[in-house]
Parts: C-alpha cells; structure tokens; sequence
C-alpha cells in the first residue's frame, strides 16, 4: 500500500478496558496535518495493572481453564484413585511408624483381589479414618493363632515382616467367609486385647498401600 | 475482559459465602445432631490437665447431651465390653478419666444421621478416635447412637460400638 507519509510512528496504545495492547502504525501527513493510514499490526492480550496479572496471568480466560483442568485432575487424583493417609498407632511398628504419611491405591482391587501379605487400608463409616493392616487370611481359609504363630489350614505361617519379639497369642480357629479376609497390624508385641485384627469384608477394604 | 473476570471472582465469593452462612445458620435436625457430636468432642478434648471447677464443667456439659437413663456399651477396649447405665454412671466416670488423664482428644468423623420417620429419633453412625497422653495411646471405634428429641433438644439415648473385624 503506497502510504503518503511524512512521517511514520509505530505507537502502543491500550484498549478502553486495559487488558489488550495494540501495536499501531502511523503515517503522520503534515499537509492534512493529521494521522492517516492507522494499520494495526499487533494485538496482544496484557494488562497494565500488576495484581491483575498476578491472579489472573496475562490471558485470564487460559489460566481459567487451566484452574479449571488442575482442580479437575486433582480431585479425581486424590478421592478416585489415591488417597494420603497418616499412620497413627503403634499397630504397624516398625514398618510404619506413628505419624508417617502413606498413599492408598483406591483402584488396586477393581479387577484383581487382595492377596496374602498386601498392606490394606480398612475403612469405617467413612473414609476419613481408615485402618492401615496387613493381609493374612484370603476367603475360605482356615485361621489361628497359637502363642503368637499364625496357622493357615493347620500350616505355620511364615511372616517376615514381624520383627519385634512376639507375645503369646491364642486365637481359636476360624474360618472367613466368602468376601472376608483376615487382617492384622505388623507389631505383635503388644497386648492382643490392644490390638485391632480380625475378619473383614472386602466392602471394608478401600484399597492397597502404595507407597 | 478484566472487569469480567472480576465479576466472576466477587459473584464466586459471594456464592459461597452465601452457602457457608446458610450452612452455618441454618438450623435443621440434623445439623442440631451434628452439633450435638461436636460439642462432646469438645467438652472431651482438653490438655494440661483440667481444675476443678472446669472438670465439673465439662462433665455436666456432657451429661446433659445424654438422656438420664441412657445406655453405653462400649467393646474392643479391654476383653469384656463396657457398659455404663444413667448420668450418674457417666459423670463418675468423666471424673475418674479426667484425673487420670492430663491430655485427651476426641473426635467424631465422618459423622452420618438418619432420621426417624417422624423426627423425633435418630440414628447416628460415626467414627470416634480418641487419643490420649500426647499420642501414647489411640484408639478408634465405628459408634452407632440413637437419639430422641425433647423439648426441641437432641439427646442421646444408646451408644454401642459396632465391629468392624469380626474376631
């Protein structure tokens, strides 16, 4: 385009509502002695105003989605298929220790059961408080518990993961029902009246431990 | 476009500020019975030991949330279940644990009520952990209460833990 020009500006100049800066070209006639030939040759999105830009960034609309799209991902993250959990008792010592923060696998049992030696998180009327305990006894076994050793059908369990010195605990034999399994905390030091363990259904059972 | 967005921002914070005070506000059964837990768990909850008088305190603000022929059973804290019958049980009880004990919380989480056709009952599942003596000792039971309403107040009848691992 032939631009009669005496002189040519290149100008930034904002939009009425602030948040778009334009970049103009300018042709300056001195015999009309006015600006002619205003060719817009960029159009960004910024904001002139510094809070702005900090909650919102330089285009709001993107960072909106992308709030949006994190909120989404996180929550399906962390009640669909993890959940943090935070150990609390003496139950699983020393393996998991009071107060450590461990990751349950909500989605670990969809398609698979659980299986003799997984760390499972039981739940309670909710899921906010949740026992952490190990699987011993799978659906139709037969189970007990003779001065601190773990029979299965009769058979000595044998359980690596008990390290601290056992008591003598009794337990009669039982036999879990379909759908039950048998669960039990690491540490089999302590009083049996103070330890939680028992047959649970598997309605009970939110997930694995992860990590 | 800026002036949009801040829109949506303050229309946002107003919504759910409106939510919260209508929540917060709003006086319904079971929020009343909700309260009810809360206030237990309150009244249960302390550290560095207790004076007197507040000992009294406490316990009396416990013992009023109960009907005075109110039944508790409780198991899986020692062999053989607990049980205590009326507000004298109750309150001789809170007293012992409150000197024995110098640092006691307690909570009711996830807390689920059912109401009675008619309104005046109630049935309340939670889940009560209760931890003692900076940690020392915990322990969490599945709880199931009932409770009547009278005189426009909510007050428990029954309290009995329920199992989750079948021994």
């Amino acid at each position: 385009m032939l631009k009669l020009c005496t002189a040519i500006a290149n100008l930034e100049i904002w939009s009425q509502d602030k948040d778009e800066k334009i970049n103009v070209e300018c042709c300056y006639n001195l015999t009309q002695n006015r600006y002619t030939n205003m060719d817009v040759t960029e159009r960004t999105h910024e904001s002139n105003s510094l809070w702005f830009r900090l909650v919102f960034g330089a285009n709001p609309a993107i960072t909106l989605i992308r709030a949006a799209v994190l909120f989404g991902v996180s929550m399906f993250l962390f009640t669909v298929v993890v959940i943090p959990i935070r150990v609390q008792g003496i139950s699983m010592l020393p393996n998991f220790r009071d107060n450590s923060i461990h990751f349950v696998l909500k989605i670990a049992y969809l398609k698979n059961r659980p299986q003799r030696g997984d760390i499972v998180a039981v739940k309670f009327i909710g899921n906010k408080i949740a026992l952490l305990k190990r699987v011993i006894g799978l659906p139709g076994e037969k189970l007990s518990i003779k001065d601190g050793i773990v029979y299965i059908n009769g058979e000595p369990l044998e359980e690596p993961y008990v390290k601290f010195k056992r008591a003598r605990w009794n337990f009669p034999e039982t036999v879990l029902r379909n759908d039950e399994y048998f669960v039990i905390g690491d540490n089999r030091s302590m009083a049996m009246e103070a330890h939680s363990f028992g047959a649970v259904n598997f309605s009970r059972i939110i997930g694995k431990l992860l990590l | 476009m800026k002036k949009l967005f801040v829109l949506i921002v303050i229309v946002g914070v107003i919504v759910v500020g409106v939510y919260f005070l209508v929540k917060r506000f709003s006086k319904n059964d079971e929020s009343q019975i909700k309260e009810v837990f809360t206030s237990l768990s309150g009244s249960l909850s302390y550290s560095g030991g207790l004076s007197n008088f507040e000992k009294l305190k406490r316990s009396e603000n416990i013992v009023n949330r109960f009907v005075p022929e109110v039944y508790i059973e409780i198991e899986g804290i020692g062999p053989v279940p607990i049980s205590f019958r009326g507000r004298e049980e109750i309150r001789n009880t809170l007293m012992f644990a409150f000197n024995q004990v110098r640092e006691l919380r307690v909570n009711f989480d996830d807390t689920k009520v059912q109401l009675g056709p008619d309104k005046l009952n109630a049935t309340v599942i939670t889940t009560a952990s209760a931890s003692a003596n900076n940690g020392e000792d915990y322990g969490v039971q599945e709880v199931e209460c009932r409770l009547i309403k009278t005189n426009k107040a909510w007050l428990i009848e029954r309290v009995a833990t329920r199992d989750i691992l079948r021994r």
